[in-house]
This record gives structure tokens, sequence and C-alpha cells, in this order.
């Protein structure tokens, strides 16, 4: 036998316990001193002689089980490669992300895309059905991304897409989710109502880059005025109807705003909503001023950021690292869509701003040249072709993370932060799950039901 | 002693201090989390959306079945020891690599874990602030302190 290339073993915030994750199975354990040793002693003993100890104790079997070893035949590098390629073929659902303009009422000093004044016409609403309905398996799945520019300033097309699609997918007997990207100026009650009012609605992301000093700053209208106030009572109207989504874009400037934006939230009743924080990058050149944070800086700060919001009474919102399967994004998905308003298809969100003439393919059939094969740029994407991925103790968790940056890299991919705050992320995620099991021991044990 | 294998992690980036006050607020509270009874059962995968969007008390996004053609990660097709078979997730669709040991049990315990939580952040938030370290573009260059 030899040992996984995935193991994580790391200090939980308490003393005396431990942790032990693998990144390629997802398994995760909690040890003692006792289970720690039982731990360095099966490794100890398949580093020296290739076999467990005899007899195994049932904690090394446990670990035996969960891959932390594993037999020597077998290929972790294969296997990530498979869950790649394997997930990708079988997947079946349409994903579709929908601009339904790219004008925006924001002039942000970061934003990746540049805004024209397009906005999608009767005639691309109805090619953009006859697209889904001819890509539409059945018994499957329907998603979307409401998307932009700023989506909500085309809220007529979205009214007239939404019950359609979703009728389609009943039709078709497919499951209908669908969510929206927006910077919430416009997201007033009747809207969050009529969102919540189309079945499968997931949440809306609304992005604050810190309490007012910070984000209108930052994220100020077309005309220079400040939108934090205007936002935050949208935010308190709309989290009656859908649940709410901050993300922070965060670069070194807006760090000091963070806690206040939590202040900000919990004065106006909003700890509920969840709350994370975006990495602002460079992802195309329409990217304007801004003061980047390394991937190992913006690491560190979502790690402080998440304990900073468990400290407030928010969730954390940690989840357990999830090894991945399948295709990364819409951009490598061959059933993933980018639709801009003027009838491109696209791969990427970082394109959806782009002219048609410029999309890889055409939803509307009305535009010319006719469709191409869209997916054909990203139809050869290898993760395990990046030589410092392949060594990489995270490399099942993101398989490259994102494809558009990692192929701007020859040797590696676009890291996650889970390369740089594994340990935290798993600390984070301990903490919130022991306390809900300790609040439930010291619950009395539930008393069997009563039949009258 | 235990010995620490090399490759044990012990760094983080959260304030040591800020950690003995957490610490300490839980024995104001009486809640004690260093029981190692916590996932004792190995956990494969997670019930969480990858988004990490699954609803607190809410499992209402999985359906039964619908974990079909999901690569069990210990009968990896890549062991040719062992075979490859497909797995079907009781109750939940699991958007993540696999089926198996998944369980909504510890997200329906929400409603107490938020009861304990507001317990524990009241406790924490009686420390005077200078208690706590501050988040801030000055703490970039801070070094990563051991737990």
């Amino acid at each position: 036998m030899k040992i996984s290339a995935y193991n994580c073993l790391t200090s939980s915030f308490v003393p005396g316990k431990h942790l032990a994750f693998n990144a390629l199975t997802g398994a995760f354990l909690s040890l003692d001193d006792e289970r720690l040793d039982d731990y360095a002693t099966l490794l100890r003993s398949i580093d020296a002689t290739g076999c467990p100890p005899d007899p195994v104790r049932p904690f090394q079997k446990t670990l035996i089980e969960n891959g932390f070893v594993i037999p020597d035949e077998c290929d972790e590098q294969a296997e990530i490669s498979n869950r790649y390629h394997g997930g990708k073929a079988a997947s079946r659902g349409l994903g579709l992300t929908i601009a339904p303009t790219i004008t925006c009422n924001f002039g942000c000093s970061y934003c990746f895309q540049s805004h024209s004044n397009t906005r999608m016409d009767d005639e691309r609403i109805d090619d953009l059905l006859t697209f889904v309905e001819a890509r539409l398996e059945a018994g499957t799945s329907l998603s979307v991304t409401w998307f932009g520019g700023e989506p909500l300033g085309a809220f007529d097309v979205i009214e007239k897409l939404a019950p359609r699609l979703h009728a389609l997918a009943v039709e078709r007997d497919c499951t209908f989710g669908h969510s929206i990207i927006t910077n919430g100026y416009l997201l007033t009650e009747p809207r969050a109502a009529f969102l919540a009012s189309i079945p499968g609605f997931g949440d809306a992301q609304v992005t604050l880059d810190g309490a007012r000093k910070h984000h209108d700053a930052r994220r100020p209208t077309l005309a220079g005025n400040g939108t934090f106030d205007r936002i935050l009572e949208n935010l308190v109207a709309a989290a009656r109807h859908i649940p709410i989504l901050v993300r922070v874009n965060v670069d070194r400037r807006n760090i000091d705003g963070l806690e206040d934006l939590l202040d900000a939230l919990i004065e106006r009743g909003l700890r509920n909503v969840g709350v994370y924080l975006g990495h602002v990058w460079r992802y195309t050149d329409e990217v304007g001023a801004t003061d980047l944070l390394t991937k190992e800086e913006f690491a560190a700060i979502e790690t402080r950021f998440k304990f900073l919001k468990f400290r407030k009474g928010f969730a954390i919102g940690s989840s357990l690292p999830q090894p991945k399967r399948g295709a990364l994004c819409s951009a490598d998905s061959s059933n993933s869509f980018v639709l801009g308003p003027g009838g491109g298809i696209f791969n990427c969100w970082n394109e959806a701003h782009r002219d048609v003439h410029q999309a890889p393919g055409r939803y509307s059939p009305a535009a010319e040249p006719p469709p191409g094969d869209v997916k054909q740029q990203w139809a050869g994407y290898e993760p395990s072709a990046k030589p410092a991925c392949r060594s990489c103790h995270v490399a099942p968790l993101c398989m490259t993370g994102c494809p558009w940056e990692a192929a701007k890299l020859n040797d590696r991919g676009d890291c996650i932060s889970a390369r740089f705050n594994l340990a935290d992320q798993l600390r984070l995620y301990d903490l919130e799950q022991s306390i809900a099991l300790a609040e439930k021991a010291r619950q009395p044990p539930a008393r069997p039901t009563e039949i009258v | 002693m235990t010995e620490r294998r090399a490759g044990y992690d012990s760094k983080s980036a959260i304030d040591p201090q800020d950690l003995a006050n957490m610490l300490e607020a839980m024995k104001q509270i009486g809640l004690d989390i260093s029981v190692p009874a916590v996932n004792e059962e190995a956990r494969i995968g997670n019930v969480l959306y990858a988004s990490g969007g699954c609803d607190p008390h809410d499992c209402s996004g999985f359906k039964p079945g619908s974990c079909s053609g999901v690569t069990c990660p210990t009968k990896s097709s890549a062991c040719p020891t062992e075979s490859c078979s497909t797995k079907v997730c009781a109750n939940h669709t699991c958007q993540s690599v696999s089926c198996e040991k998944v369980s909504c049990n510890n997200y329906h315990h929400w409603e107490s874990r938020a009861s304990t939580h507001g317990a524990l952040v009241e406790a924490m938030s009686s420390l005077p602030d200078g208690s706590w370290s501050q988040l801030s573009s000055r703490s970039l260059s801070a070094p990563d302190r051991a737990t």
C-alpha cells in the first residue's frame, strides 16, 4: 500500500483535537491524541514496509477505507482525470447564463466589462426560447442565472422569459432553478416578489463592497452618486421574499471596511443573509484601477473574515471542501452557455459584454454568420496538463480552478484559496459542526411518540 | 507527547488571542467542543451545494436517486483491484463527487446551532473592543501563527 498524495492533517481550534482530510475522497475525520497516534503509526508503517501494522486498529481501518492509505495500483491522478472527463460526458442538464442587457447603471472602478446599450428585444427572446427548446433534454434540468450588465436594467425581459422557461422545463419534466446576479440598486420589493413567484428561485447575489464609505467610493452610479443606502433599503425589503447573498469584492483598498459592513447588516436586521468575499482580479483588459491582493493574501483575509462573521453571529458558511467532478464552469461545460442580449453565445461570463460579432456562436438565427461550434475552444481542455497542479495537495478540489485564468498560465492553474487556507477551512467547518453537535448532546433525548 | 508528523499543519491566519477569547467565551457558557465525536463516522462528500447554498433546515433541493453515474471515490475506476460501481444516493441528489455516507443531519441541527451560537456571540461581545484583532490591510503582512 502507499500513502495518498492528498492527505491533510491539521490541528483544530480546540487543544487536543486534530482534523484529517483527504482531498480526493472528501473524507473528514476528527481525532483525539490516541487517534492521532493511530494515524501516525499507520502512515509510518506504510512508509517503511508498504503494509499496515498488524493488528490493524479500528481507526486505522477507517483511515484505509477513506483513502488516506491506498493500494499500490491506485493512480490518484488518473482518478482526477477520470472524474473530469467522465463527469463532463455524463452531464445532461442545460445551464444558461442570460444577460438581458449589457447596460449597467454603475461605474465600478474594477469592472471587467465594457458596457454598451445592447438589450434583448422580443425577436431575440423568441430566438432564445427556440434555442432552449432545441437543447433541453426531457427529464433533466434547466438552470438559469440572470446576469448582465445589470439584469434588472431590462427587467421586462426577465418578466417575459422566466415564466416561459419555467413552463418549458415543466413541460419536459425537468427541474427548474434560477438566480440573479445584480448590483441591487433596482431590486425593488415588487421585483423580488416577482422573482420569488417563479418556482425554483435560488438567491439574489448583491454586491456591497463595505459600509457606505468604502462601497460608495467603489460602486457609484454612472453619475458618481452613492448607492449604498438605496441598496441596503432594497435588501431589507427583498429579503422578505427571496434569499440574499451579499458578495464583497475585495482588494487592498476596502479590507478596512469589512467589519463596518457586517455591523451595518446587523443594524438593518440582515444577520441571516449569506456574506462572502470575491477576489478582485484582472480577468479582462477592461478591469480598471484596483489594488489587487495576491491569492495567498486573499486566502488569509477570507479566513479572517469568516472568523469575524462567526464572532458577529453570522453563519460562517463553511462547507466541507469537496472533490470536483466534471466541468469546472460554463466555459468548459458542453451544455452550459452564456447568452448575450444581441444573439451571441459565449462560453465564459468574462465574455458576456462582447459584441455579437465577437461571439463564437449564435442563438439567434437572424444573426450572421451562422452558428459555429461554440464549445470547440474548450473541448480539449485538460486539467492534468498543468505540471504544478500535479503535485498540488488540493488538485482534486479545483482541477486547475478557473479555466479562463488557467489558460493564461503555462505551468499551473488558477489557484483556489484552499491551496493556502485548507487547514483553516477545515477548522472553521469543524467549529460550526462541533457547536451544533455539542448543543445536540446537551439536549435531553426526544421522548418516544405516544400513540393515542 | 504525541509525535507531530511532518505535514502536520498548525498554522492559521487567525490571531491566537482571538481563538483564546473564543475558547474563554465557550467556557463561560459551558460549551465544550473538544470531544472528537464530531463526524466520527467518516463522511465522504457533503450534502451542501457546491456553492454552499444548502439552506439550513432545507434539503428540498435534493431528490431521490439522482446521483447515478457518480464515481465512488473509494472504489475508484483507477484502482484495478476494486470495481467502480455506480452509486445511487438514497434520499438526496448529490452535486458533489460522491453519494456515500451523506447526511442532512448536521444541517437539521441548524436551529440549535443558532441558539448556541447566539449565546456564544453574546459572551464574545461582552469582551472589550480592544480584545479582538482588527481585520485591516495592515494585517496583510502579519505572518501565519500556530494554533
